[in-house]
């Protein structure tokens, strides 16, 4: 039997940097803006989020004085989900991977 | 206002009680804004349409305008059909969640365009000084009318405001 040189094999090794990356969850923030009415962005987390009344004022309290709230966290899609819903509303979100 | 714009009944369908007037302003608004969302970035006061997702990743950002900016100008459309020209009869949780997205589209143009920036005491101030220069005789008659337009516009934005407000306390 003929020698045979065996290529090195690669080995891919696993990047776990990335693969800690994909597995962070993603926030939706919804940002302050001077125009949606504070009862219909109430309304808006209510219906999305089936949030209580409590809560979803809560929330649209903290958007309107601290600038911003995060509203859901989750994975990639359905974090894209929520987005899309909350700008067909007309809120202003944005989403972003969780620090 | 003391009419109540919408109203849920019993059976769970919605009514509008708008008056001829309001409906014909409604239509006219939503036939303007239709052709506009063609191209939301020629027009800055559409920007609040179509808002940004992705804030932290410029390529991210546009490959979501890719994808999820034509679905959102359906729906856009969809919603401000439904402001148009509102089904006769009652209508449905859906029809009347569509118009509230429509109305406060609406809304919206209309805040960009009058610069709103939540300073309740400067539109207050913004709206009278407009009232004030459109009803003064000695200026001339074209800065007179711009002024009244600006009124209007101040008085179309109070309007839809109300029309949110009254739809929110009907859907909620």
């Amino acid at each position: 039997m003929p020698d045979t040189e065996t290529a090195p094999l690669e080995v891919m090794e696993p990047d776990l940097a990335e693969d800690t990356d994909l597995a962070r969850p993603w926030q939706v923030i919804v940002w302050d803006d001077p125009v949606n009415l504070m009862q219909y962005v109430t309304w808006v987390f209510r219906k999305l989020f089936g949030f209580s009344k409590a809560k979803a004022t809560f929330l649209m309290l903290q958007v309107h004085n601290e600038g911003r709230a995060i509203v859901s966290t989750g994975p990639r899609e359905k974090a894209e989900l929520d987005v899309f819903r909350l700008h067909e509303h007309g809120l202003w979100a944005t989403m972003e991977q969780q620090p | 206002m003391a009419r109540r714009l919408v109203t849920r009944k019993r059976d769970g369908t919605f009514t509008l009680n708008l008056a001829d007037d309001e409906q014909a302003l409604l239509t006219a608004l939503a036939e303007q804004l239709d052709p506009l969302l063609d191209d939301p970035s020629a027009d800055p006061g559409l920007r609040r349409l179509f808002p940004p997702a992705r804030t932290d990743d410029l390529l991210a950002e546009a490959q979501w305008e890719i994808e999820q900016g034509g679905n959102l100008r359906d729906a856009r459309r969809a919603a401000l059909e439904v402001v148009r020209a509102p089904e006769p009869g009652p209508l449905s949780e859906d029809a009347v969640v569509a118009w509230v997205q429509g109305i406060n589209a609406l809304r919206l143009v209309l805040g960009e365009r009058l610069e709103v920036d939540g300073d309740q005491r400067a539109e207050e101030g913004a709206f009278d000084r407009a009232l004030e220069l459109a009803e003064d005789p000695d200026r001339p008659a074209e800065e007179r009318d711009r002024a009244l337009r600006i009124v209007h516009m101040w008085q179309v934005y109070e309007l839809l405001g109300a029309m949110v407000a009254h739809a929110v306390r009907a859907l909620d």
